[in-house]
């Protein structure tokens, strides 16, 4: 199942390369809008970097079952002796692959611009929260994109469902920690956001998995 | 010390909160009556054509 | 007449009646003295706490109703959860507009980012009129019908969620916390558990009327139904 999900976003990489030119993108026009204010770019730097994955990847992330939908596949893969839980793991394995390579090129340049020559930021740290922030985020946002698949608007609702959800949890956490990990922080002192995360993570892998059949059988 | 102003938040909150209930008290009858309009119109077509 | 419609205007009568009953306490009765926070203008908290307590409801009456339209495929189920969330958004937009109000008066501020009730509530509010626009946008009454139960239960998940992270944040971003005054006077805890009762009851009625749009709406489109029947 996995594999499948893999060959068939590779069969599009034009669009996974579109998306990493979108995140830096996002990126600069975030960064163009502050520099009218003239904040210090240390602090806006945690924030800008996760606007920048988080819009960037809820535009990726819709594509992958509303493809389902517009091909015609989906009584396909409701008939065939896959479990729908499956399905889930397996869109969510290969819209993890699509955002983690978003991610890669946007925190090289963030850190590029925001320490370079300078110190730099404490690495295993940052993976950390970028790991668990996109673990979570994507794995709820996999399961909302399979539910605005099915609405009218579909593109406009996968946002307007999402971004509720994550306001006061990953936004949060996710921008917290950054920030905290970009004046100094090592691993432990953002343990709490850490943890809070890995919790987020596997709630939501928990609930897409569990609740995914009942989104396709509709 | 409760000033003007202050007293302006408690009309406002007032008013804001019954006129809020009233209004969807009165979309929500509109509704019933578009839909109640419809329902007898469809009653008589059908009526009409079985006779 | 079903028996839900016989029993709207009996509810209406209470509901108008307590309401009354709540007013006139909340404005003559209960007691302002000087050292209360705020003067008369504190009075608004009886109409804020009791809508904020019906939106509560309304979206935990969503969340469980939609669980059950899941597991029973009634379509009662639905219209109750449907109608539900309407009245719960109206209602925590009335909790939000008036709290502001209350906090200026009070705290001096209108809003406080560390006070984990103001962001539990907002969340609600925004995933329910999320919520609204998922119906909205879902031609289908059963398709919308588990969509909605599906991401009113996510939804709610994120409730306990947002609770940790927020407590995360203010660890490190402390915030004075504005004195609140302890206990409640007699007068102002019994105008406050009129005025709960006063607005729940409103929301029952609210419930009964909603739900019987829904049940109209049901009947229009099996009319119409038939008639493509006979005149088709």
């Amino acid at each position: 199942m996995l594999l499948k999900e893999l060959r068939v976003e590779f069969r599009n990489k034009q669009t996974v390369n579109s998306f990493i030119i979108l995140s830096v993108l996002i990126l600069a026009a975030f960064r163009f809008a502050f520099s009218v204010v003239e904040p210090p770019v240390e602090d806006i730097a945690g924030p800008n970097l996760w606007m920048s994955i988080f819009f960037a990847g809820m535009l990726a992330l819709s594509p992958s079952w509303k493809r389902e939908v517009e091909q015609g596949t989906r009584d396909g893969l409701r008939v065939a002796p896959i479990a729908p839980s499956d399905v889930y793991l397996g869109k969510l394995l290969a819209n993890l692959v699509v955002v983690f390579a978003l991610e890669a090129v946007v925190v090289v340049v963030v850190v590029f611009l925001a320490f370079f020559p300078g110190t730099s930021p404490d690495w295993p740290a940052l993976l950390a929260v970028l790991v668990l922030g996109t673990v979570g985020f994507v794995a709820l946002g996999n399961l909302i994109s399979a539910i605005s698949s099915n609405l009218a608007q579909s593109e406009v609702m996968l946002p307007v469902l999402l971004v509720p959800l994550l306001l006061f949890t990953v936004v949060i956490s996710c921008v917290g920690a950054t920030a905290r990990v970009f004046s100094g922080a090592t691993v432990l002192e953002v343990g709490d956001e850490l943890r809070f995360l890995a919790a987020f993570a596997l709630v939501y892998i928990a609930t897409g998995y569990l609740s995914i059949e009942y989104v396709l059988e509709g | 010390m409760t000033t003007l102003a202050d007293l302006v938040f408690l009309y406002a909150a007032y008013t804001i909160v019954w006129a809020g209930v009233f209004l969807y008290c009165m979309y929500l009858a509109l509704q019933l009556r578009g839909i109640e309009r419809e329902i007898s119109s469809l009653k008589e077509a059908i009526d009409g054509r079985g006779k | 007449m079903s028996r839900q419609q016989s029993l709207r205007i009996p509810v209406l009568a209470v509901a108008a009646a307590l309401t009354l009953v709540a007013v006139y306490m909340a404005l003559m009765f209960a007691s302002s003295a000087p050292d209360v926070d705020g003067g008369d203008v504190q009075r608004i908290m009886y109409l804020h706490v009791a809508s904020a307590w019906v939106s509560y409801v309304a979206f935990a009456v969503t969340f469980v109703a939609g669980i059950m339209y899941l597991r029973t495929r009634d379509l009662r189920w639905d219209a109750n959860a449907l109608s539900s969330a309407e009245l719960g958004v109206l209602f925590c937009t009335l909790a939000i507009t008036t709290g502001p109000m209350w906090a200026k008066a009070v705290w001096g501020v209108y809003w406080r980012w560390a006070d984990l009730k103001l962001l539990m509530t907002l969340v609600l509010w925004l995933v329910f009129i999320a919520y609204l626009a998922l119906r909205a946008n879902t031609p289908d009454r059963r398709m919308g019908a588990s969509m909605g139960a599906v991401f009113s239960s996510v939804g709610m998940l994120c409730v306990p969620l947002s609770f940790a992270a927020n407590r995360i944040w203010t660890q490190y971003h402390p915030t004075v916390i504005g004195t609140s005054k302890g206990g409640l006077q007699v007068s102002m805890g019994a105008t406050l558990g009129v005025a709960v009762v006063a607005f729940t009851v409103l929301y029952i009625f609210l419930m009964l009327a909603r739900v019987g749009i829904e049940r109209a709406r049901d009947e229009l489109e099996e009319l119409k139904q038939k008639a493509g029947d006979h005149l088709g």
